[in-house]
């Protein structure tokens, strides 16, 4: 997958493809890390964290997560693929967040 | 997508290199060059001398402020070190008043001759490319995340990892050159960029990622950063009533032994007052990890108060991050091996550049007039990798050159001339064709490099002669490194100029395999 097709509408289609896995693996997956920081900050208190502990933790495993995440968005074969996994990850953390109490 | 893992990586690979590849190669530029910020801050300071016992010039400084600034309410100042010869200082007035000041350690008083940005020019663009705040921060961390993952998807693309380490076929010429020298460099210090990089987010990680923060403490900031810093709690309040303040001193002897190291930093809150608190600070020789350590003694009376706790575990492992990327814990050794960290990156970066361009220019319909995306790609290659080398350079004259007369407005000066080197330098590489372009630029760095030391000499700055007769080696060092910096550009303008070793049609024998 490294060229774009040369009929003018699947080239179209590749083109929209792309774009739409650039806004996962920039936008999306933005947001998907600040979901991990923030359910993070949130909930390892309940497990005995300190605050300043939790906050940390949550922000180092965001910053580390970020540039692996556009792997698995271009590695897989299809854009749904990367598209429901990260929807499910974003409700599976929102749940998370919204167990441990929401955002303080 | 489709054609396999590694094609899909190395498709990643090349279109994450290319958006990130110009920013990321000034982040690394300058910040290889600002692992020996406070030797070109010596450097761009020739009145400064190196050795000043730290006790007596943090004492010196603080009477010092004290005169000038009699209703101080906080002073903050920093140790002179081996390599740190100036001090840093600020304090704070009532009504919000903030006074920035270079003092000297023999005096204690500000730093004479010209102002200069000296060697915080280069690391205050390491992180915030003179973009207001917080977009020069924001925009170097998002650089830093598309660069870790360009590694990351280089790795994968890159099958034979270990056997092309010990591939390199100049002779070959063209791509194949191109891409053992871009495998070589990017292999070699693998480790070092990734964790580089991965550090360097962490380091203003409450400006890019701020939502775990805000999610754990709301509005409430000042709980979080006085979680971070504990030795910033349950300030005393000032009294009213004056006090002699206690020698420093024996405060500072006391709080070396009793944080284990060298003491970074000097904070004096409520000056002159009954209240008056000494907060010492640590430094971050000999340790990896980089917390905020501090000991606090009452002002008045010299008696040690508190000693900060120690971190806890995930803080722990955000001090050893940021304690990584300022790479303070370590002498001079270990500072060459991320001063050459930090070139390999430079190479692997702008190779990386080139390489985009050599391994389509001959699928082009006609390579001799390329299409716009193809013509800016080139231009800013060299706009971006030669205009920071310049920029870098035109620093060591600046500072020399421009008149005294401009006054607090010199740095600023410096920064507009550094800007401009970069700005010009991509309006210079339209104009020309590609290879006229780099050898030319690389010639233009040869020459400001070399010329550096002479005009510094010429204009009653350091000169070589004179730091090799007071035995000055980190002054003798830096002037030989820019000699080899100039040195090194003549040796790329000259292969630069060589014609292309081998006609640029693929022969009829396949070639290897790309990756």
């Amino acid at each position: 997958m490294t060229k774009a097709p040369a009929s003018p509408a699947s080239a179209l289609a590749w083109r929209g493809m792309v774009a739409w896995r650039a806004i996962l693996a920039v936008a999306a997956n933005y947001g998907l890390c600040a979901l991990l920081a923030m359910a993070l900050a949130r909930g390892l208190p309940h497990l005995g964290l300190a605050r300043v502990e939790a906050v940390v933790a949550g922000t180092l495993a965001a910053i580390i997560a970020m540039p692996v995440v556009p792997i698995f968005v271009f590695a897989s074969r299809s854009a749904w693929k990367p598209t429901a996994t990260m929807a499910a990850a974003a409700g599976g953390l929102w749940l998370l967040l919204w167990l441990a109490g929401g955002p303080a | 997508m489709k054609g396999g893992l590694r094609a899909s990586m190395s498709w990643l690979h090349t279109w994450t290199g290319l958006v990130c590849g110009w920013l990321v190669f000034a982040i690394f530029a300058t910040g290889t060059a600002s692992v020996f910020r406070h030797e070109i801050e010596a450097w761009a300071r020739p009145t400064l001398s190196a050795h000043v016992d730290p006790a007596a010039a943090l004492q010196r400084a603080y009477d010092h402020v004290r005169q000038v600034a009699p209703d101080a309410t906080s002073i903050v100042v920093t140790a002179p070190t081996p390599q740190e010869r100036d001090m840093q200082s600020y304090w704070l007035t009532p009504k919000g008043g903030f006074t920035l000041a270079e003092l000297d350690p023999a005096t204690g008083a500000e730093v004479q001759g010209p102002k200069t940005a000296g060697g915080e020019l280069f690391y205050r663009f390491h992180f915030e490319l003179m973009a207001p705040f917080p977009y020069g921060r924001l925009a170097a961390c998002l650089a830093a995340v598309f660069f870790v993952n360009a590694v990351l998807s280089g790795v994968i693309t890159h099958k034979r990892i270990f056997s092309d380490f010990f591939t390199f076929r100049p002779e070959k010429g063209g791509q194949r050159a191109w891409l053992d020298g871009h495998n070589v460099l990017g292999v070699l210090a693998l480790p070092f960029h990734l964790f580089i990089a991965l550090t360097g987010i962490v380091t203003l990680a409450t400006t890019f990622m701020p939502f775990g923060m805000t999610a754990g403490y709301g509005k409430d900031l000042p709980a979080f950063y006085a979680d971070v810093a504990p030795e910033t709690k349950n300030l005393a309040q000032p009294t009213g009533r004056a006090a002699q303040m206690a020698p420093l001193a024996p405060m500072i002897a006391q709080a070396q032994q009793r944080l284990g190291g060298e003491v970074l930093r000097l904070t004096v809150n409520n000056p002159g007052d009954a209240a008056a608190r000494v907060i010492l600070h640590r430094d971050n020789s000999g340790r990896l990890s980089r917390p905020t350590q501090a000991a606090t003694f009452d002002g008045a009376t010299g008696q040690l108060l508190s000693v900060t706790p120690a971190p806890g575990p995930a803080m722990a492992v955000n001090d050893l991050f940021y304690g990584l990327h300022m790479g303070e814990f370590s002498s001079a050794a270990l500072r060459w091996l991320y001063f050459l960290g930090g070139l390999s990156g430079c190479g692997l970066i702008a190779s990386g550049l080139v390489l985009w361009t050599v391994s389509r220019r001959r699928k082009l319909p006609d390579p001799a007039r390329p299409d716009l995306g193809f013509r800016l790609v080139e231009v800013l290659n060299v706009g971006a990798v030669m205009g920071m080398v310049l920029a870098i350079a035109s620093f060591f004259w600046t500072s020399r050159l421009l008149p005294a007369e401009l006054g607090a407005d010199r740095p600023v000066w410096e920064g507009r001339v550094f800007l401009a080197m970069i700005a010009a330098t991509i309006l210079y590489s339209a104009l020309r064709s590609q290879r006229r372009a780099w050898t030319e630029t690389a010639w233009a760095a040869a020459f400001l490099f070399a010329g550096a030391p002479i005009v510094s000499a010429l204009t009653g700055g350091r000169s070589l002669l004179r730091s090799i007769a007071e035995g000055d080696g980190a002054m003798i060092t830096l002037d030989l490194v820019l000699l080899t910096l100039a040195t090194g550009f003549v040796f790329m303008a000259r292969r630069a100029a060589r014609e292309p070793a081998r006609a640029p049609k693929r022969r009829a024998a396949p070639a290897p395999a790309k990756g």
